[in-house]
């Protein structure tokens, strides 16, 4: 996958070390980064439980139309 | 005694026939990739990558040889025992092992990793024993003879008629038979060399494949760790693993997508070679050649190139390049299908654009399939309706489960990944362009392993939540997708008895499909020049010439052209020489009764001495919907 740059070899040409150089620019600006390191902040107590109370009232009435509890 | 060694040699004989045609792909496609120099690491991605290219090239090579008439079973059998030898020594010869593996490749593309590598203890155990269940239980519904009611229409009726008549034959009064067939392609091979049940063992094999797709999609952003997460994530999503017990090509479709968003991502970061570029094109050509929704995949796809390419002004024309080549490949590979159906239908994706392209055959009155609403609030709740509600859009059997809904919307609080957004973006336009055009929810499975590989982050994301409310979510993800596991167990409950040969499979066909026992009458007692004007799509398990008694009448108005005292002797005259009727009691759509009215007037004018409407069978049976239906079989005289 990314490689750092390596020295273009004697044979290769102008046109060749261009296209390397703009597919690793490419590449560096498209290849997955996260947004902060590791020890990120915590998630709001707050938010994470809005969240999980998405999460508990689809689980339920996910099960519910499953089981042919709710119509 | 001897009935059950009958069953257990039929099942072994399909068994042996996937693994010969597996290792045939591999065979194949481990020499295409050696070709083309790619360089894969471990042994997923080595088995993903080579059986998938060997089946795009197998099924495109099958494809050519029916083109040409040449599509004999002696013939398949002896080029898939080459391919399988040649598979079978490659492995013998070490190449399971591969080259040494590079544990760059294994790691997220993060400097600073921002995940465990390790996901915790006790979610792999716990995915894998579910995938495990999962796995076993739709190995045993896929063991049982076919019963799925498109697979029974056109996905193994057409191979069946194709292998029938040796070519890929046109037939003017079956719609799906100018449609993209790649997939059927495949199936046909299973059934040329065993049968309907090695074809729907296939369909067990592309839900594997796919969990290795997403395996590879998504390693470069989360870790191969993570990303096996995803892998076996995949395999608990209720549609995919209902779809490995039939033999559709959803899951299919959605596998070439997958791959060849992974071989153009690695196209786009790997700066060295265009061998990608090759493969992202050969995959979504195969894609567009296996069903239509890959022409909205590749729209959208081309959406999100084209917008990398106007955002990363100087590499603009490396990014455009890149394009024009896959889409030239994509033509060279999917576009025999578009070009047989124009030559056929005047119209290249025939039964669409038909207002504009009208062809000789009508095309069906369209309907509208986008059962929800487009206003702003129906957009915003889309998601809950479609995993709340999936029998509006297509059926429980294929629903997305309860899991996708419950993390997505967790990503708001969770930190970017880089790489992810093209991907959602892709998904995103994927997910509106189904939405206007084509609401059904397999449609959707393309982008599963993107929503997978978005919720596998949601994941890792939650080790950033407090204590008790993220082990409340776990615990609750848990229970969401343990009881969809059950839907998998209740399947092969159904099925065990024939998967171990405890059940012949006529018996179970008998038992489970409405169609068989015409089937066997007709069978029994029509000679090989039968055909039969039949209500029901259906029509696998026919020997006879079948077809489509509504397409007929939309393409002849045979109805208003006859007189009813004398439909058998026109009928006959029109080359028909049986009738197959269904009447159905308490279906939720009305259905065209006009031939069941012409044959009602039809008898009334008879007298029991001159007869010319001989019923040969009459039966009633009720289906798993709840339908009753009576089907009668009828001699034309």
């Amino acid at each position: 996958m990314i490689a750092p740059m390596r020295p273009p070899s004697p044979e290769t040409t102008e046109r060749q070390q261009r296209l390397r150089r703009a597919r690793h620019v490419v590449a560096q600006s498209l290849l997955p980064r996260p947004a902060s390191p590791a020890g990120a902040p915590q998630v709001a107590k707050w938010k994470a439980v809005a969240l999980l109370t998405w999460m508990a009232v689809a689980a339920g009435c996910y099960a519910a139309r499953l089981l042919n509890l709710w119509d | 005694m001897l009935e059950l060694l009958h069953s257990l040699n039929q099942i072994a004989a399909s068994l042996l026939t996937v693994g010969l045609i597996l290792a045939a792909s591999l065979g194949i496609g481990a020499t295409l990739a050696a070709k083309l120099r790619l360089q894969t690491h471990g042994l997923v991605e080595r088995l993903t990558w080579s059986i998938t290219l060997g089946l795009v090239a197998a099924g495109t090579t099958l494809a050519l040889v029916g083109l040409t008439g040449l599509l004999f079973r002696p013939v398949i059998a002896l080029g898939t025992l080459i391919a399988a030898a040649w598979g079978i020594l490659l492995v013998a010869q070490g190449w399971l092992t591969g080259p040494e593996e590079s544990s760059r490749e294994c790691e997220p593309h993060h400097e600073h990793r921002s995940a465990p590598a390790h996901p915790p203890q006790g979610l792999m155990a716990g995915l894998a024993g579910l995938v495990a269940v999962v796995g076993v239980c739709s190995l045993a519904a896929a063991l049982a003879p076919p019963t799925a009611g498109d697979a029974l229409c056109y996905h193994l009726e057409l191979p069946k008629v194709f292998l029938a008549e040796h070519r890929l034959a046109y037939q003017p009064f079956h719609d799906n038979s100018t449609f993209p067939l790649l997939g059927e392609m495949w199936l046909l091979w299973g059934l040329a060399l065993e049968g309907p049940v090695a074809a729907q063992l296939l369909a067990w094999c592309w839900g594997w494949l796919l969990a290795g797709a997403t395996l590879i999609l998504a390693t470069p952003l989360v870790g191969r760790n993570w990303a096996s997460v995803a892998g076996l994530a995949t395999l608990l999503i209720p549609g995919i693993n209902n779809h490995m017990a039939a033999p559709l090509v959803d899951v299919p479709t959605a596998l070439l997508t997958t791959l060849a968003l992974a071989a153009w991502l690695r196209a786009t970061w790997n700066h060295e070679g265009g061998e990608w570029t090759i493969v992202t094109g050969i995959l979504v050509g195969a894609a567009c050649g296996t069903k239509y929704v890959a022409l909205v995949w590749t729209a959208a796809w081309t959406t999100v190139v084209l917008y990398g390419a106007w955002r990363h002004r100087e590499q603009r024309r490396e990014l455009l390049r890149q394009w024009g080549a896959v889409l030239v490949i994509a033509a060279s590979v999917g576009g025999l299908w578009y070009l047989r159906a124009a030559y056929h239908r005047g119209n290249p994706v025939y039964p669409f654009l038909s207002a504009w392209l009208p062809s000789a055959v009508p095309a069906p009155v369209t309907v509208d399939k986008t059962p929800l609403a487009t206003h702003p609030l129906a957009l915003l709740t889309a998601p809950w309706q479609v995993a709340i509600y999936p029998e509006l859009v297509g059926g429980r059997g294929h629903r997305l489960g309860g899991a996708l809904l419950m993390v997505l919307p967790t990503l708001f609080v969770a930190r970017r990944l880089r790489g992810l957004a093209p991907l959602a973006a892709l998904a995103a336009l994927y997910a509106v362009g189904w939405y206007l055009l084509r609401q059904n929810v397999r449609f959707l499975y393309p982008i599963v392993p993107l929503l997978v590989l978005a919720a596998v982050w949601s994941l890792i994301e939650l080790a950033r939540w407090p204590t008790w409310p993220r082990r409340a979510a776990w615990g609750l993800l848990a229970l969401v997708v343990a009881v969809d596991a059950i839907g998998p167990v209740r399947r092969a409950g159904n099925n065990v008895a024939v998967a171990c040969g405890w059940q012949s499979r006529s018996d179970f066909l008998l038992q489970h499909e409405p169609t068989y026992r015409a089937a066997c009458v007709a069978n029994a007692i029509l000679s090989d020049d039968a055909r039969i004007l039949t209500q029901d799509y259906r029509a696998f398990y026919f020997d006879a010439h079948m077809t489509r008694e509504s397409i007929y009448r939309r393409a002849t108005q045979y109805d208003r052209l006859l007189r009813p005292a004398a439909l058998s002797t026109e009928l006959r005259l029109r080359g028909f020489t049986h009738l197959l009727l269904v009447d159905k009691t308490g279906a939720p759509t009305a259905e065209s009764t006009t031939l069941n009215e012409l044959v009602r007037k039809a008898q009334a004018t008879e007298t029991a001495e001159n007869r010319r409407l001989a019923c040969l069978d009459d039966y009633h049976v009720v289906d798993s919907d709840g339908v009753e239906r009576r089907y009668r079989l009828i001699e034309l005289r």
